[in-house]
């Protein structure tokens, strides 16, 4: 290391450590009142210890208050190149503000923005075109999605026919028939109008649904739902969708709910 | 109304052009890109004229110009920082730490006697008058004379002895015998 970057050094950490000390970097309204000589002198003073710890500040002080650059000077403008800038200055204005068409002007820096603007015509087509097509695929698909679904609403919202009814009675043995699922329902057809008989179980502020798959590895609770009404012969209808159980064995699990607590009433095995 | 805005602003624009143009050479950027930041600057000053309480007030469209320009040169080197690219206004610390990353001899024992050379350098310098070092330190810091006489409100020639004056002292106070043949770069003309 040569000895100038030792002292270099030496400048740049105190000029740290003086900052610290002589407070934030001059605004530009200090630097003015200091160069018009209207601070008090004690703050002319300070300053100039402010100045020596910020040089950039000084640096504009003396680019804005003092003499002008000379032709040998690194920072010296003729008039002509001072007259070329303002004409400039005024094509981009007019063009910022709209007076003259023209291409906008470009970001330093933007690569992304460099390449599109440079990039053959054919592209600019062929993202026009793909943005129109992926646009109408879009709306296409949405609105036959939107319809089908709308058909569908309606068409459940309307009286349902040829719904088969079931009536379910709890499992447990049943004389002569052992402990065979009680209903065998086929998953093909569809939709179902189940009544599930309780019988003359005990009377709950609640009751509660689950469908479980009790097949293939263990239960599994698909649907549950509370706030069952129980109708006055003893049972809760069921209106199951068709196609929502696939093929497989379930088991409908109806909870009597008292508080936290609830009690298992009754489970109606099917087989679809 | 518009050709009146624009004949008001085209007489600033030119007398300070010059004055944003030279702040940005002088801090470092190349006289290209110095006149594209002088041109965001008054840009800048445009769009926001009609802020001005009275924007025929040389002195407070001065100032306006000078502020914009302090933004758009840290938005700049805010810009150039964040696409890691080498920043003007650092060169100084870049140079010192390149030597300092290329010195492939240091060791702990180098490094402590550098922080030591480093300690008596700015004892040395803070030990000044207050002038004198803060005349140096500007000059050290890459300021030119007229620069630092313009900071410190006083003539160039008057710049010049200060830091004649300080160059000796710190030449005597620094640098031994021992070290003559290290000293010349140091302090010496730049």
């Amino acid at each position: 290391m040569t000895t100038r970057d030792e002292v270099a050094a030496a400048v740049r950490a105190m000029i740290e450590e003086g900052r610290s000390e002589v407070g934030p970097e001059p605004t530009t309204e200090e630097l003015l009142a200091y160069h018009h000589g209207e601070l008090p002198p004690d703050e002319v003073d300070r300053m100039e210890e402010r100045l020596a710890n910020y040089p950039e500040a000084a640096r504009l002080l003396a680019a804005f208050t003092g003499e002008g650059a000379q032709p040998e000077d690194s920072d010296f403008v003729s008039d002509d190149e001072v007259e070329t800038a303002w004409r400039s200055f005024r094509t981009r204005v007019d063009r910022d503000e709209g007076r003259v068409p023209g291409p906008r002007r470009e970001k330093r820096g933007s690569h992304l923005v460099s390449w599109l603007r440079s990039r053959p015509r054919w592209i600019e087509h062929a993202a026009v075109i793909a943005v129109v097509l992926v646009v109408g695929v879009y709306g296409y698909v949405k609105d036959q999605s939107h319809d089908r679904m709308a058909a569908q609403l309606t068409e459940l919202r309307g009286p349902q026919v040829g719904a088969e009814h079931r009536v379910l009675r709890p499992d447990g043995p049943r004389r002569g028939a052992g402990d065979e699922p009680v209903a065998r329902l086929p998953a093909a057809s569809g939709p179902y109008l189940l009544t599930l008989a309780l019988g003359s179980a005990e009377d709950y502020p609640d009751y509660r649904l689950d469908i479980v798959r009790t097949a293939n590895g263990g239960p599994e609770t698909l649907w549950s739902r509370t706030g069952l009404e129980r109708r006055g012969d003893d049972t809760f209808p069921l209106y199951l969708p068709e196609g929502f159980l696939t093929p497989g064995r379930y088991q409908l699990r109806l909870y009597g709910l008292r508080g936290g607590a609830e009690a298992l009433l009754a489970t109606y095995t099917v087989e679809m | 109304m518009v050709n009146e805005r624009t004949e008001l602003f085209e007489r600033l624009y030119h007398r300070n052009f010059r004055r944003a143009f030279s702040y940005f050479v002088r801090t470092g950027f190349e006289r290209e890109e110095a006149a594209e930041l002088t041109q965001d600057t008054l840009m800048r000053v445009w769009k926001y004229i009609g802020n001005l309480r009275d924007p025929t007030n040389e002195v407070d469209f001065m100032r306006y110009v000078m502020t914009a320009a302090r933004t758009v040169r840290a938005n700049e080197i805010r810009r150039r920082r964040s696409i890691k690219r080498d920043i003007p206004e650092s060169s100084l610390d870049d140079e010192v730490e390149e030597s300092v990353l290329r010195d492939e001899s240091r060791s702990p024992e180098k490094d402590a006697a550098w922080a030591e050379e480093l300690s008596s350098i700015i004892g040395a310098i803070r030990r000044l008058p207050d002038r004198h070092r803060r005349a140096v330190t500007l000059w050290v810091y890459g300021l030119s004379y007229g620069e630092i006489a313009n900071a410190m409100r006083t003539t160039t020639d008057a710049v010049k002895k200060l830091i004649s004056v300080a160059r000796r002292r710190l030449k005597d106070e620094l640098f031994t015998p021992a070290s003559a043949a290290r000293v010349a770069g140091a302090v010496g003309d730049r």
